[in-house]
């Protein structure tokens, strides 16, 4: 029996209260009934009426309370409440009958006051009652006050009779006004209960709500970090796609997602994926080309929903399929596909990430789009900017990782280009050399051997000499550049001898020198040089280099002077030539491939011409034993050549 | 007695040029065209001095410097390379299969090839 009495029901305090006012109200009552006639003027009453007002008064007065007593004891309240119903006419037929009882009390006018009183007792009325009281006094004071001035003072029991009809009337007042005060509390009580129960009523609702709300954000949370996950453990382009799509079916409930995205032109739109769900997985089945193949030329104006979500810039609704599938698929795969999932309607969100135009992601609805909660329409507008981003990144790694490819494919035929080229190189060098051998060698017998040479013919071959001998030193020079420029030249470095090198090659030109009558001499220092870390024939290879080139630009009776000195932990060698020297604008075009001179080809014609690899093949050497290399020069007043070698110390 | 001289050299117009400058010159000259000529004409030897090519069909130079033995290199005089290349490795890998030189073909006028065969016929003398 733990029912407890709710407040919204009764107030038993209240109930309590007026069933104790009843009795106490009854029982004088009571009294009056069987006591008074014996007392008073009053006429006898019949005995049968007498016991059925004061049988009615007693079940008023003492059974009702009981019931309600037990009642509450059990827990009844509805049976409480029933018997509360039942009392009000009771009541009032109490009273009436015992009104109509004792005429003496005042007849039909006090019956009226009786109902009055009473009523007002449920009327909630306090102070009417006692303004009925006190009219019904006035009443009984006037009647007095009329007897008194028609036939004297009345009797002993006359006076009696009137004070018991006052009395009467005063205690039905008090009793009425302590049950309208306790009705109206309880009528109060029960609208306060009331108006909580409604407060009650309320918040519950509100936290209703609020656990939807919480209950939202929770998957909405959880999905967020769903795709955080992806993105943190998906890098690759095409899987991450497939989740997120997948988590679409999975996580949101929908029929089913679709993601795509932008080529890198911007020109097509490549479908990447669509949830892997049962029905979606057989019906893909029957499609004739993977759904990842699929892809949709952009153009103006559009017929596809996709086109006008990328365009607009916003998400697009749609009711029918088709309209994502439109130029990919024929409408009746479009139509049986949206039939057979079941999908109601279709929204396109463009995705974008740091304001560049994505992709499209498409979410496939079971019901109408305006079902959409406004808090399932923000899951979706952050679903899409998260995927927005993931995808970027996927996108940027793929990108990544095709252009590494490409670029390794690149290296790849680079690399076999330059082996090639190298072979090529190669093999022409050693097969042009040897009929350019032979074609030099046979103009040199014509010309050295041959009898009766006319000066013309003797020009000639003296030419053809010369440019045969250009084209065996330009092919070994290109075998040089070559060798350098792949790396394949290696030196073999020892501690070598300068002064004793450069004599060596000097001795080897003097006749050439002498021929232009040209000075070439070492101008040997008063204390040798200290060896040097050098490869001698690269670096001899350096020095005739130098040395061709000097007399080539040197004209008759100049001078050539090659010098050593040393520089710190370098030795220098410089050729200083009288020669025709350098234009400054020529000057940084020197040490470069096929760095020819412009200034220099008058020269060039005169002297047998160059290759314009020389001085880039010197300059790689010198780099390599790093060493450095530089020219100063003076139009018209010759050059100095000066190029520096490490001093034989420690290790290489 | 005239030197003898073998040039082992599969470029016809080269060989016969050397020959021609050698022969006017009083050398006794013989003449091999590849490689495997060139070997069977250095094992039965008896000359002063040898020129062999190292780019050589059939055989290439420094195979038959391989297959020869010390005796039978003896027996060819003095053993001087003839390349087209200015090859280090192959140069370094000459001398030390038994060859006193090298002459790089392109590099040289006729001339400067005779000298050249006078001052390695000196050296063999010493």
């Amino acid at each position: 029996m733990d029912t407890k009495p709710s407040p919204k029901d009764i107030n038993l305090k209240l109930v309590a209260i007026r069933e104790a006012a009843k009795a106490g109200m009854t029982i004088p009552i009571i009294l009056l009934v069987l006591v008074l006639p014996h007392l008073t003027s009053f006429s006898v009453p019949n005995y049968p009426w007498v016991l059925l007002v004061s049988g009615m008064a007693s079940v008023n007065a003492i059974i009702f309370p009981l019931l309600h007593f037990r009642f509450y004891k059990k827990g009844k309240l509805d049976r409480i409440k029933k018997l509360l119903s039942f009392e009000i006419p009771l009541d009032a037929i109490t009273i009436s009958l015992f009104l109509l009882l004792f005429p003496n009390m005042g007849g039909p006018l006090f019956v009226i006051f009786g109902f009055i009183i009473i009523g007002a007792s449920y009327t909630y009325n306090a102070s009417l009652p006692y303004l009925v009281a006190l009219i019904a006094s006035l009443y009984v004071i006037i009647e007095i006050f009329l007897k008194i001035m028609a036939s004297g003072l009345p009797s002993i029991y006359e006076w009696l009779d009137q004070i018991m009809r006052v009395s009467f009337v005063v205690l039905m007042a008090y009793f009425s006004n302590v049950l309208a005060g306790s009705a109206l509390a309880e009528k109060q009580e029960r609208e306060r209960a009331q108006k909580l129960t409604a407060d009650l009523e309320m918040s519950g609702q509100k936290i209703k709500e609020q656990l939807v709300e919480l209950n939202q954000r929770h998957k909405f949370v959880s999905l967020m970090r769903r795709l955080d996950q992806i993105i943190m453990n998906t890098l690759e382009l095409s899987e991450m796609a497939q989740k997120i799509v997948d988590t679409v079916s999975w996580e949101l409930g929908f029929a089913g997602g679709i993601i795509g995205v932008l080529s890198e032109k911007a020109d097509t739109f490549n479908f990447l994926a669509i949830s892997q769900t049962p029905e979606i997985k057989k019906l893909l089945i029957s499609w004739d080309k993977p759904f990842s193949s699929l892809n949709l030329p952009l153009a103006d104006p559009h017929y596809n929903i996709i086109e006008k979500a990328l365009a607009q810039r916003r998400s697009i609704t749609t009711n029918s399929l088709s309209d994502i599938f439109h130029g990919v698929v024929s409408l009746k795969e479009a139509k049986d596909m949206q039939k057979s999932l079941g999908i109601e309607s279709c929204l396109a969100y463009p995705l974008s990430a740091k304001g560049k135009k994505i992709g499209v992601l498409v979410f496939l609805l079971r019901e109408p789009y305006l079902n959409l909660s406004v808090r399932e329409i923000e899951i979706l507008d952050a679903f899409s900017d998260q995927s927005g981003i993931a995808l970027e990144n996927a996108l940027l790694l793929y990108q990544t990782k095709e252009t590494h490819k490409e670029l390794q494919k690149s290296y790849a035929r680079l690399k076999e280009l330059d082996q090639m080229k190298d072979e090529l190189v190669s093999i022409s060098s050693h097969e042009l050399r040897t009929p350019m051998t032979s074609v030099k060698s046979y103009l040199w017998m014509a010309l050295n051997k041959a009898n009766n040479l006319t000066p013309k013919l003797k020009k000639y071959l003296e030419r053809a000499y010369q440019s045969s001998d250009r084209m065996i030193k330009l092919v070994e020079e290109m075998l040089s550049v070559s060798r350098l420029d792949s790396g394949r030249l290696q030196l073999s470095v020892k501690k070598l001898d300068l002064p004793k090198l450069i004599l060596s090659v000097i001795s080897e030109l003097t006749v050439r020198a002498k021929e232009k009558q040209i000075e070439l001499t070492f101008k040997k220092p008063a204390k040798a040089p200290p060896m040097v870390f050098a490869d001698e024939e690269k670096i001899r290879e350096v020095l005739l280099n130098l040395l061709d080139n000097a007399l080539k630009f040197t004209s008759q009776k100049g001078k050539i002077t090659v010098s050593v000195r040393r520089r710190g932990k370098m030795v220098e060698i410089s050729i200083a030539d009288t020669g025709v020297g350098i234009a400054k604008e020529d000057l940084p075009k020197l040490f470069q491939k096929f760095g020819r001179l412009e200034h220099s080809f008058a020269t060039m014609a005169e002297s047998g011409g160059g290759t314009g690899l020389g001085l880039y093949i010197v300059k790689r050497i010198i780099n390599l034993h790093r060493g450095k290399i530089w020219v100063n020069s003076q139009k018209g007043k010759g050059s100095t050549f000066t190029f520096s070698l490490r001093i034989a110390e420690g290790r290489w | 007695m005239a030197e003898k001289i073998l040039i082992v050299e599969d470029d016809k117009f080269l060989s016969e040029l050397y020959q021609e400058l050698l022969t006017q010159e009083g050398f006794e000259v013989s003449v091999a065209d590849d490689g495997e000529v060139g070997l069977e004409k250095m094992k039965i030897g008896g000359y002063d001095l040898t020129l062999l090519d190292i780019m050589l069909p059939k055989k290439d130079g420094l195979t038959i410097l391989r297959e020869l033995e010390d005796e039978e290199k003896k027996k060819c005089g003095q053993i001087v390379m003839l390349t087209n290349l200015g090859q280090d490795q192959i140069i370094k890998d000459g001398f030390s299969l038994g060859a006193v030189g090298y002459l790089i073909k392109s590099a040289l006028t006729p001339d400067q090839v005779l000298h050249e065969a006078r001052v390695f016929l000196e050296k063999g003398k010493k």
